[in-house]
């Protein structure tokens, strides 16, 4: 290395330089990405952000000088890193670069490792020593490094994979061989860029902000650089230095994280912040008009200027290249926005304004008492797993109740026993008139027949409607009631993107006239402005068909959307309840405050997780309170004795189970 | 993991029993008449009123059955109509003939089938190449192939013999391990004649099972080269081969040993008319003579050798499987 | 709802378009060479349903001297018994041709509905059914079908009838796996919960399910059951001596292979031209049908 290059490389060490990919398929020319400059600084984390489809896991792919391999990828451009050309470069040069200086961590913990190696095994293939390894695995806040190292894949949880895979990018030593330096690899050495691409996605919310923070950590004591690649502006927010926005393969505004947020040069990037579901009480979300575009029919100008509202005909003739701003900051705007466009407060229609009515007086339409509910533990011959132990709700005529919890802790059991899909153990389920609850399924395109019409699968639902032609225009009018056209009748599933599939599929449960609809996670598979969407549709359903409605989630954010009371559940029990407004504001329970202080906000650096571990199994018999094991304030007592909910208060609907809070209101 | 191996193994003798029954069904309910069919078209009464009542069709099915268990145990097969020698007598004396050609066979299908595995992985023309082979090798008769090898290698190049296992006319008629003896005494001119007879009937053999294997290794590789364990393996900085080894085609082993041992048994089935065409000594034209003779005994015998190590050899790759994941190993 | 103020399309959402979804079942998502395969495999049914008015002899009728060569007074000559191998070689095609659609045909349906029986009914029932079917696949068919043939005597009923229930095994498994997977679907969940009845839901969100990987596994199969019989027929367990069979043509050839090689070597390259056809055209319809 000459001492020009290394001079450089302590400004930047990697640097993409006007690269584009695309690829040939079947149906056309796919321009993945369009001429990306960017550059990457030592120890600082860089957000990429965009929606899926804008070419940010491509990007990372390249910069890992592995790009997607297909004889029919067209690239041009450079990707340089520590002076390395990593797309053009010898395939040896490349690979001293991705051993020596780089780490990766990938989206999916279950499919990011080799199932028939070990874990010390594919943690020492880089060329570190045991010691090494067991030390990066404790770093990455693995327990007992020493016996997981002699453990398999398939035996650890997706949040201890994910630090697995940690560990392994720590195994980078910095070091790249070359005149005058060694070729021996270092133990003590750090990588010098961490790529992960979407890396906290699959991962529960608590565990999520435990990942987060440890990335922040690492690279504050290892010095390394960090390029966080995520769908989730909140994500960035949490822990970047500098955010970089993507769109249609082409980057709209980059800049320090915190101008960026504050207040956004970009239309899009505005739009993504709008459409970011927040805590925050007085924050109202508002969704981006329009769709994605087609990546077959790109615009001639900016990609965005379709969905733009400040767009002119300047925007759609030419694109818009990359222009400085104010205090490191660029964009690529014709028209960009001034400072205060960034406040959040624009104009919006809130659909949370709904929940402010509370029908305390209505009749249940779906009442569910004491239940509780059991499976045989999967590899255990005696133990039962409690999925679900001592629930009650119920859920107002026209109102809304979200139940809120991480994996694991009984919600989904819950919602397919209120269906009437699964029996309950103990305990009673009852509808309203007998009316059976329509659920909507998380994921609505296995929830809609591969092989029927939209149109057959709503109207088989509708026979009171008399003949075949009523029963066909009956189901067009539901279609348009959750913004289909006609056409969607006459499409099969397949033919519908995500989100107008997940409206067909409430379309047809609408159909059978239910007094409650049940989601399940409705929109955890969409971008965040579809999600928003669907969501405030969910809303006007209630409140024009006066259709109750009980969604699931693990978004505390969707939760406060939607309902006006919330249940908390942790490991099959509910541990709070509280109407919508007051939990948010004021979370009693240690967990509900836990998850409240996880969730991501669009607020830089607000991220503190007081939860640590993750939830323990439920498996087998448990006494005294299960979340004590993870509890700051747990007390002797909270081990002996089972938890029940309590009212706190003089408003009823506010029930904790934790005697320190109940003790404490007391007091 | 050991209940596993001891479930596996269990199961491996259910079936095996099953083996029995079903062959037990085939000789003594399938026929109008067993007896007669034991002796085939030319029997006379007395014969046939005498075997009926050696072999117990007076009896229930059932006590038939345990009777027919116990001959079995005593390896008795019975005792076949043309050879008039017991039919374990006979077997024995053509098993070890066989089980050499088979042997081969399954060297030469899993060598092939690597090579062809990963020939189709490699980007390129070559793909589409390999495929069009694959897909005409595996519909090819293996006695069509089988007579052209004869035409082309033997009779227009000379370079094989025809068939047969050795062209020492003194050991023509031998019932030994040939080539795997004389590999042992190293008698290398020996084993090079052996090694020449036995190479193209077990070749043709090996290229039906040969292309499955490769078939599904290709399949398995081109998944996993794609998962995100491979870019995590990469990303290390490993060599694109030892990408390949160490996580490829380790990977790639569970399906493709399932697949093999199929077609070991596949294998088992062919290697029948391969030896009828090539005039091998072994079972499989033992069975072609008993068929053409009617001779039951002896078709049941040859049935039930190849049928029992095609379930032995399906345990064994079962537990390999075992061995080659160890998230099988951890489930009940 | 949908912000109309900034104009966009009704929904919102486009349909998406270009490489995301795959349109299985439609024709332009295969290439050339699959779609020549399919096309060769009807042009093949065709015409060997045509056969007897396309050659000009019977297979049983002696034409000329025995031995005579090819491209003589016949296309492929005669054999030892003086009769014309061309005509005896196509009607040995179609025998061999329909005889496998025949056996996979039975298996699909003995194993397509006990494996329905086990799908839909559960409990007991599935798992007597499914047992059965295990303890089958775990014998050695082609050896199994073989005993029964032996057993049964020889003859093309029999010998169709005896590879045919060591073949239905797989149709039940893939049947009742389909079954079993799509009835757990949330999409039949959310039949039974819009009240739809059981049968309408078997019949309508299930059973179509089904369909495409039987006629994968199907259209797979046939060039694999063309060599079974066709060995069992080289063994002399097919249909009795004169009648036209490629694999018994094939074996009676083999006495007169330096001589008169065509009367061996016709037939066999027969079998392989089949088998080409059956088996481009069975990897094409996996491609329409699957993805």
């Amino acid at each position: 290395m000459t001492s020009d290059s290394s001079c450089r490389a302590v400004e930047t060490i990697a640097t993409v330089s006007d690269l584009s990919v695309s690829f040939d398929t079947a149906h056309g020319r796919v321009h993945a990405l369009r001429g990306v400059t960017l550059d990457l600084r030592p120890g600082e984390v860089l957000a990429l952000v965009g929606e899926s489809g804008s070419g940010k896991s491509v990007l990372s792919s390249c910069l890992l000088g592995l790009p997607p391999e297909s004889r029919r990828t067209t690239i041009s451009g450079s990707v340089l890193v520590s002076g390395i050309d990593m797309l053009s470069g010898s395939a040896s040069q490349r690979r001293a670069v991705r051993r020596r200086l780089l780490g990766a961590v990938f989206q999916d913990p279950l499919t990011s490792l080799d199932p028939t190696m070990r874990i010390g095994t594919q943690l020492t293939e880089r060329g570190v020593s045991t010691a090494r390894a067991r030390r990066n695995l404790s770093q990455a806040g693995v327990p007992e490094p020493k016996q997981r190292t002699r453990q398999w894949p398939h035996e650890l949880s997706g949040g201890l994979r994910q630090r697995v895979m940690l560990a392994m990018a720590l195994g980078a030593d910095g070091k790249l061989p070359g005149p005058g330096v060694d070729a021996v690899f270092d133990d003590e050495g750090s990588p010098v860029l961490i790529v992960a691409d979407e890396p906290t996605t699959a991962l529960d919310v608590s565990v999520q902000a435990q990942v987060l923070l440890l990335f922040d950590r690492l690279r504050r004591e290892h010095g390394c650089a960090l390029l966080l690649v995520t769908h989730d502006l909140g994500v960035a927010a949490s822990i970047a230095d500098r955010i970089a926005v993507l769109y249609a393969g082409r980057l709209c505004e980059t800049g320090p994280a915190r101008d960026v947020l504050a207040d956004p040069r970009h239309p899009y990037t505005a739009g993504l912040l709008h459409a970011r579901l927040e805590l925050d009480e007085d924050a109202v979300a508002l969704p981006i008009a329009g769709a994605p575009p087609d990546p077959l029919r790109l615009p001639e100008g900016c990609a965005f200027s379709p969905r733009c509202e400040h767009a002119t005909s300047a925007c759609r003739d030419s694109l818009p290249e990359l222009r400085n701003g104010d205090t490191g900051r660029q964009f690529a705007c014709v028209n960009p926005l001034g400072p205060e466009a960034g406040s959040v407060t624009v104009g919006a229609v809130a659909a949370s304004s709904a929940g402010a009515k509370l029908a305390t007086d209505a009749q249940p339409v779906l009442t569910i008492e004491e239940v509780a509910k059991s499976f045989r533990a999967p590899g255990a011959r005696r133990d039962r797993l409690h999925a679900l132990d001592g629930v009650n709700l119920s859920v107002p005529e026209g109102g809304s109740l979200a139940i809120v919890g991480e994996s694991g802790c009984g919600k989904t059991t819950l919602l397919r026993i209120a269906c009437g899909l699964l029996e309950p153990d103990r305990g009673s389920v009852h509808w309203a008139d007998g009316l059976r609850p329509q659920l909507i399924f998380q994921d609505a395109g296995s929830s809609l027949t591969p092989w029927l019409t939209i149109g057959t699968q709503v109207a088989e639902r509708l026979r009171h409607e008399g003949s075949r032609r009523a029963r066909r225009e009956a189901a067009v009018e539901l279609l348009e009631r959750v913004g289909l056209d006609r056409r969607a009748a006459r499409s099969l599933p397949r033919q519908l993107s995500g989100g107008q599939r997940q409206r067909a599929a409430i379309a047809r449960a609408l159909a059978s006239s239910p007094r409650l609809l049940v989601c399940d996670e409705p929109v955890s598979a969409l971008d965040a402005s579809l999600s928003l969407r669907i969501l405030e549709m969910l809303a006007e359903i209630r409140d024009e068909l006066k259709v109750a409605i009980l969604m699931v989630t693990h978004d505390l954010a969707a939760a406060r959307h939607v309902a006006e009371e919330v249940l908390v559940m942790y490991l099959g029990r509910v541990v709070e309840a509280a109407p919508a407004s007051q939990l948010f504001r004021d979370p009693l329970h240690p967990y509900t405050r836990g998850l409240r202080a996880a969730s991501p906000t669009r607020e830089p650096g607000r991220l503190a997780p007081t939860l640590q571990g993750e939830p323990p199994s439920a498996v087998g018999e448990t006494v005294g309170c299960s979340f004590a094991g993870r509890c700051p304030d747990v007390e002797p007592g909270c081990r002996e004795r089972t938890q029940v909910l309590e009212p706190i208060g003089v408003d009823t609907r506010r029930q904790v189970a934790c005697q320190v809070v109940v003790q404490k209101a007391v007091v | 993991m050991r209940r596993i191996v001891i479930t596996r193994i269990l199961s491996m003798f259910g079936v095996l029993m099953l083996l029995t029954l079903a062959i037990f069904l085939i000789q003594n309910v399938l026929p109008a008449d067993p007896v007669r069919a034991y002796f085939g078209r030319n029997a006379t009464p007395e014969q046939l009123e005498a075997k009926r009542q050696e072999l117990g069709y007076d009896k229930s099915l059932p006590v038939q059955y345990v009777d027919f268990l116990g001959r079995l145990a005593q390896l008795d097969l019975g005792t076949s109509l043309r050879t008039r020698r017991p039919v374990t007598t006979d077997l024995a004396d053509f098993i070890p003939a066989t089980f050499e050609l088979a042997v081969a066979s399954v060297v030469i299908a899993g060598a092939l089938g690597v090579m062809l595995g990963l020939l189709g992985t490699r980007r390129g023309v070559g793909t589409g190449a390999v495929r069009l082979v694959s897909v005409m090798w595996s519909s090819a008769p293996t006695f069509f192939v089988g007579l052209l090898g004869i035409l082309l290698l033997y009779r227009r190049l000379g370079w094989l013999p025809p068939g047969g296992r050795t062209s020492n006319t003194l050991e023509a008629t031998s019932t030994g391990f040939l080539f795997f003896g004389r590999l042992m005494r190293f008698e290398l001119a020996g084993v090079w004649d052996a090694g020449r007879h036995l190479l193209m009937p077990a070749t043709v053999l090996a290229l039906g099972p040969s292309v499955a294997i490769g078939r599904t290794l290709r399949g398995s590789l081109r998944d996993i080269l794609r998962d995100d364990q491979v870019r995590t393996a990469r990303v290390k900085g490993l060599t694109e081969r030892a990408v390949l080894v160490r996580h490829g085609l380790r990977n790639a082993l569970g399906p493709t040993l399932s697949m093999a041992g199929l077609q070991i048994g596949l294998l088992l089935a062919g290697v029948i008319v391969v030896e009828v065409v090539f005039s091998w000594p072994g079972l499989g034209q033992y069975l072609d003579q008993s068929i053409d003779r009617a001779d039951f005994p002896a078709i049941l015998g040859v049935v039930m050798v190849l049928g029992a190590s095609y379930v032995v050899i399906n345990t064994i790759v079962d537990l390999l499987q075992l061995a080659a994941d160890p998230r099988l190993r951890s489930q009940r | 709802m949908t912000d109309t103020r900034r104009g966009g399309p009704a929904t919102g959402e486009a349909a998406p378009r270009g490489p995301a979804p795959a349109r299985a079942g439609r024709l332009s998502t295969i290439g050339w060479p699959e779609r020549v395969a399919l096309a060769a495999f009807a042009a093949v049914t065709v015409a060997l349903v045509l056969c007897p008015w396309l050659v000009g002899a019977g297979e049983l009728e002696i034409v000329d001297d025995p031995f005579e060569g090819v491209l003589g007074d016949q296309l492929l000559g005669t054999d030892d018994q003086g009769r014309d191998v061309w005509a005896r070689t196509v009607f040995g095609m179609r025998a061999s041709w329909f005889s496998a659609v025949l056996v996979i045909a039975i298996g699909a349906v003995i194993g397509g509905t006990i494996g329905l029986v086990a799908g839909f009914a559960g409990g007991w029932v599935d798992t007597v059914c499914m047992r059965l079917t295990d303890a089958v696949l775990a014998l050695p068919g082609p050896l199994v079908a073989l005993a029964v043939v032996a057993a049964t005597g020889p003859g093309l009923r029999n010998t169709l009838l005896a590879v045919a229930a060591t073949w239905w095994p797989w149709y039940a498994r893939i049947v009742r796996g389909q079954v079993f997977a799509l009835s757990r679907r949330p999409h039949v969940e959310a039949a039974r919960m819009g009240g739809i009845g059981r049968v309408r839901t078997a019949v309508l969100h299930v059973l179509p399910g089904t369909l495409g990987p039987v006629i994968v596994a199907a259209s797979l199969d046939v060039g694999a059951v063309i060599l079974v019989l066709s060995g069992l027929s080289f063994l002399g367990l097919g249909s009795p001596a004169p009648a036209a069979e490629l694999g018994a043509m094939t074996a009676r050839g083999l006495t007169y292979l330096f001589n008169a090689p065509w009367i061996a070597l016709a037939p066999g390259t027969a079998l392989f031209a089949l088998g080409v056809v059956a088996n481009f055209a069975g990897d094409a319809t996996r491609d329409l049908l699957e993805d």
